[in-house]
C-alpha cells in the first residue's frame, strides 16, 4: 500500500514538450513510473523520450489511455485551463507544478476540483515520490535520488528543494520514506498537511510523519486544530509526526509573505508566525525540530517510544 | 501589491461603486488651483499603512491656510517611517451611517468570503474584539459567483430601508467584480456612507493586488517604493541577471550587519540555512541566492559583492542536493574571486549535485595553490550542520584575529 500513488499509477504530463515538462519526462521514465501520455495544444502526433504527445487530454483518453493522475507543468496564464480540462476530464489525482497561478483561478479550480471530487495536490509543487514505486513531478531528480531510500516515513512539505533534504536527513538516521509528498507553499493549497497526514494514517507502510512547514498561511495551524479534535473525539492520531518550521530569519528581518491587511486577522487571527505554529504544533503532541537535521534523530526517538521502531 | 486609497478608489470607481471626489496633491503649486471658498476637504496623506486618522494623518482643512500647512507638514516627509508623495483632498461627506464591506480569501476554506458589517469606521479587528455578532461572513462559491442569496444573508441582520438595501445589493456585486476583474487578493471599504439623501459611496479603500495576476490587469500601477533605499550592494547585485535570464543570481540580495559571508541556493533551502546560522549564533553579512543552474560569470558576479564586504569572519556556500544546477561550474564562479582576493577567512561549502566530484577536485586544488581555508562538504553533511561549523570556524578565526565581538 502506499499514499496517493503506486507502482500501477499511469501518468500524464499536461505541458510535456516544455523544458521543464520534458526534463520531468526523461526523469520519471528512468524511475520506471509509467508516463504514457502528454498533452501540448498544438503538438499531437509529436512523441518526448518516446511518449505520445495529444493535444488534449481528451484525445489521449480516445486514444484507450486511461490516465490516474495529470502532472501539470503548463506556464501560469495557461494553468487553468489545463487544470479544468483535467477536472472535466475526470482525471482523479492532479499534481501542479506551475508557480505563481493567479490566486482567483486557483481559487475557481479548488472549488470545480471540491465540486466533482478530485484530488489536487500543489500548486508549486515539487511532485509526488512513492519511494521504491514511482514517481511524478521533478522531485528527486537527478543527483538528488540519493537522497531517497525506501523505509517507513512519511515525508510532507511546503518547499520542493527541502522535501529531499528532509528526506537526506532521515536516510543518513537509516530512516527511509514511505512517500515524499511536496504540498507548495501557495496561499490556497490543493492539499494541506492535515489532508496528507489523514493519508498516512491508513497507510500501513508509514509508522510516522516528518513535516517541513514555513511561516505564512494556516496549514500547520489547522493540521494541530484536527490533531487536538481527533484526541478531544477519543480517537487519537497514533504515528509521531515530527515537523521542522523555518522562517526564524524572515520573521526577525520583517520578510514576511504580503499581510492580508485588517480583514485578513478577522480569518487567521494570530496565526501564521513561526511561534504560532510551533506552539500549536506542540500543544497538538507534534514533536519540533529546532535545528532541521535533527527531524531523524527525533523521529527515530520517537518511534521507540510508540513501540514502532 | 498594495494600494493607496487613491488607487484603490480608482478601481471601485471603474467597477460603478461611487468614492468621495478628492483632488490628489502631489506639490505645493497644486493648492493653487483649488477654490476653497465653496468647500472644505479632508486631507489624507497617501501612504500603504494603516490606521492614518489614528497617526493623525488626517485632518479637516477648510481654507488655503490650513490646506498650505497639511502639505507643508507631510508631503515629501517620512509618516511613520514612509515617504508621502501624495495629499489626496477629498470632499468633506455628510455621513449618516458607516458600513464596512470587505473581500477575500479563507485559506483555510480555500473559498473567497464576503464579509459585511452595518457598524464600519472602525478597525475590523476592533470590532470583531467588541461586537463579533456585527459582523457577517459569507462564502461565496467562485463557480457562481456572487448570488443574490449571498447578498441577502449579508444584509439578514440589518434593518436597512428597501432602497438602502437595493443600493447595498449593488454595491455588493460592483465589489465582487472589482474583486475578479482586478485580480485582487482582498479589497475592503471602511467606510462605505451612507449619506443624508441615501448615497452610498466610499470613502476609503484598502486593496491587494495579487502580483501573479500584474500580466493581464489593464490597469497598471507605478512600482511599490521599498521601505528603505537599497544598498549600492543590494543594486548590484539585483542587476546581476539583466543581461543573462539563464537561472538567477542575486536577485534576492539584502545587506545585513553580520559578519559571515552567504551564498544560497533554493528558496526553502536558503530560509532554512539562515534560521540555523542564526539558531547557532552565527551573524550573516548578507542574504542571496543563486539558483537554476545560472552560469560562472553571474556567480562570480554574485560572489565578489558578497566579498566586498569589510571585515568578513567567513564565508557559507550552501544549498540542498542540486537537481541540475552544475556544481562545478557555479563553484568555479565563487573559486575565481578566491583566487583573487585571497581571503585568510574560512570558507565552507556544502553543495552536492550534478559534477560535484569535478568540483571538489578543483576546490582541493586551489586549496593548496593558494593556501585558501577551505572546507568542502557534500550531501554526507546535513546542510544545516554547515552553518555550525561555519560559526565555529568564524569565531576561531576572530579569536586568533584579537577580533572582540
Amino acid at each position: 500500500m502506499s499514499i496517493l500513488i503506486n507502482e500501477n499509477t499511469k501518468y500524464l504530463i499536461q505541458g510535456i514538450t516544455g523544458k521543464q515538462g520534458t526534463r520531468a519526462a526523461i526523469d520519471m521514465l528512468k524511475l520506471g513510473a509509467k508516463l504514457i501520455a502528454g498533452v501540448t495544444p498544438k503538438k499531437g502526433g509529436q512523441t518526448v523520450q518516446g511518449v505520445p504527445v495529444y493535444n488534449s487530454i481528451k484525445e489521449a483518453q480516445e486514444a484507450g489511455k486511461i490516465i490516474d493522475c495529470s502532472v501539470v507543468m503548463v506556464p501560469p496564464r495557461f494553468a487553468k485551463g489545463a487544470i479544468v480540462e483535467a477536472i472535466e476530464s475526470k482525471v482523479p489525482i492532479i499534481n501542479i507544478i506551475t508557480e505563481n497561478i493567479p490566486i482567483h483561478d486557483m481559487a475557481y479550480c479548488l472549488a470545480l476540483a471540491r465540486e466533482r471530487q478530485v484530488r489536487i495536490i500543489g500548486a508549486t509543487s515539487a511532485g509526488i515520490y512513492s519511494v521504491g514505486k514511482s514517481k511524478c513531478g521533478p522531485i528527486a531528480s537527478g543527483k538528488s535520488k540519493i537522497a531517497v531510500c525506501e523505509g517507513p516515513i512519511g515525508v510532507i512539505s511546503r518547499s520542493g528543494g527541502m522535501s529531499c533534504e528532509t528526506a537526506l536527513v532521515l536516510t543518513q538516521t537509516g530512516l527511509g520514506q514511505s512517500s515524499i509528498v511536496s504540498i507548495g507553499s501557495d496561499v490556497l493549497m490543493g492539499s494541506t498537511f492535515k489532508e496528507v497526514v489523514e493519508l498516512f494514517e491508513n497507510d500501513s507502510e508509514t509508522e510516522g510523519i516528518v513535516l517541513f512547514g514555513e511561516i505564512g498561511g494556516t496549514s500547520e495551524e489547522d493540521l494541530a486544530n484536527w490533531l487536538i479534535k481527533k484526541k478531544n473525539e477519543e480517537k487519537p492520531f497514533t504515528k509521531p509526526i515530527v515537523a521542522f518550521i523555518s522562517g526564524k530569519f524572515a520573521e526577525n528581518l520583517g520578510v514576511q509573505n504580503v499581510s492580508l491587511g485588517h480583514a485578513g486577522a478577522i480569518i487567521e487571527g494570530n496565526t501564521g508566525t513561526r511561534e504560532g505554529k510551533v506552539r500549536a504544533l506542540k500543544e497538538a503532541g507534534v514533536i519540533v525540530a529546532e535545528y532541521h537535521h535533527e527531524v531523524g534523530d527525533l523521529m527515530k526517538k520517537a518511534l521507540i517510544e510508540n513501540n514502532r521502531a | 501589491m498594495k494600494l493607496k486609497e487613491f488607487e484603490g478608489k480608482e478601481l471601485f470607481t471603474k467597477s460603478g461603486i461611487s468614492t468621495s471626489k478628492g483632488i490628489l496633491i502631489r506639490s505645493l503649486d497644486e493648492l493653487n488651483q483649488i477654490d476653497f471658498n465653496t468647500s472644505t476637504f479632508i486631507a489624507k496623506v497617501q501612504t500603504l499603512q494603516g490606521g492614518r486618522g489614528k497617526k493623525r494623518g488626517v485632518r479637516i482643512v477648510s481654507n488655503r491656510q490650513d490646506a498650505e500647512a497639511f502639505v507643508n507638514e507631510f508631503l515629501g516627509k517620512e509618516f511613520h517611517g514612509e515617504l508621502v508623495q501624495e495629499i489626496l483632498l477629498d470632499e468633506k461627506i455628510e455621513i449618516l451611517k458607516e458600513l464596512y464591506l470587505g473581500l477575500l480569501f479563507d485559506t483555510k476554506k480555500r473559498v473567497p468570503i464576503f464579509i459585511f458589517s452595518e457598524q464600519g469606521g472602525v478597525d475590523i479587528e476592533e470590532l470583531q474584539l467588541n461586537s463579533p455578532n456585527k459582523i457577517i461572513v459569507e462564502e461565496i462559491n467562485i463557480l457562481k459567483g456572487l448570488t443574490k442569496e449571498n447578498c441577502e444573508e449579508l444584509l439578514s441582520k440589518s434593518s436597512f430601508t428597501e432602497e438602502v438595501n437595493f443600493k447595498l445589493q449593488k454595491v455588493m456585486k460592483n465589489l465582487w467584480k472589482c474583486f475578479t476583474q482586478f485580480d485582487c487578493k482582498m479589497l475592503e471599504v471602511n467606510p462605505l456612507v451612507i449619506t443624508k439623501d441615501n448615497s452610498l459611496i466610499a470613502i476609503d479603500s484598502v486593496v491587494v493586488l495579487d502580483d501573479d495576476a500584474n500580466y493581464r490587469r489593464e490597469i497598471k500601477f507605478s512600482k511599490r517604493m521599498d521601505d528603505r533605499k537599497k544598498t549600492p550592494r543590494e543594486i548590484a547585485a539585483n542587476k546581476i541577471d539583466e543581461n543573462d535570464p539563464k537561472g538567477v543570481a542575486g536577485k534576492t540580495f539584502i545587506d545585513l550587519d553580520g559578519d559571515i559571508g552567504i551564498l544560497t541556493s533554493g528558496g526553502g533551502a536558503s530560509m532554512t540555512l539562515m534560521d540555523a546560522l542564526l539558531e547557532y549564533g552565527g551573524k550573516a553579512a548578507n542574504f542571496t541566492e543563486y539558483s537554476g543552474d545560472p552560469s560562472r560569470e553571474k556567480v562570480q558576479q554574485l560572489t565578489r559583492i558578497v566579498l566586498s564586504k569589510e571585515n568578513l569572519s567567513g564565508l557559507l556556500v550552501a544549498g540542498v542536493i542540486a537537481n541540475f544546477t552544475n556544481i562545478k561550474e557555479t563553484l568555479t564562479g565563487v573559486a575565481d574571486v578566491l583566487i583573487e582576493l585571497k581571503p585568510d577567512y574560512p570558507i565552507v561549502i556544502r553543495r552536492a549535485g550534478p559534477h560535484d566530484t569535478e568540483a571538489k577536485i578543483m576546490l582541493a586544488e586551489i586549496k593548496d595553490n593558494y593556501g585558501l581555508d577551505i572546507h568542502y562538504f557534500d550531501e554526507k553533511t546535513p546542510m544545516t550542520k554547515s552553518a555550525e561549523i561555519i560559526v565555529e570556524l568564524s569565531k576561531k578565526y576572530k579569536q586568533k584575529k584579537g577580533v572582540t565581538q
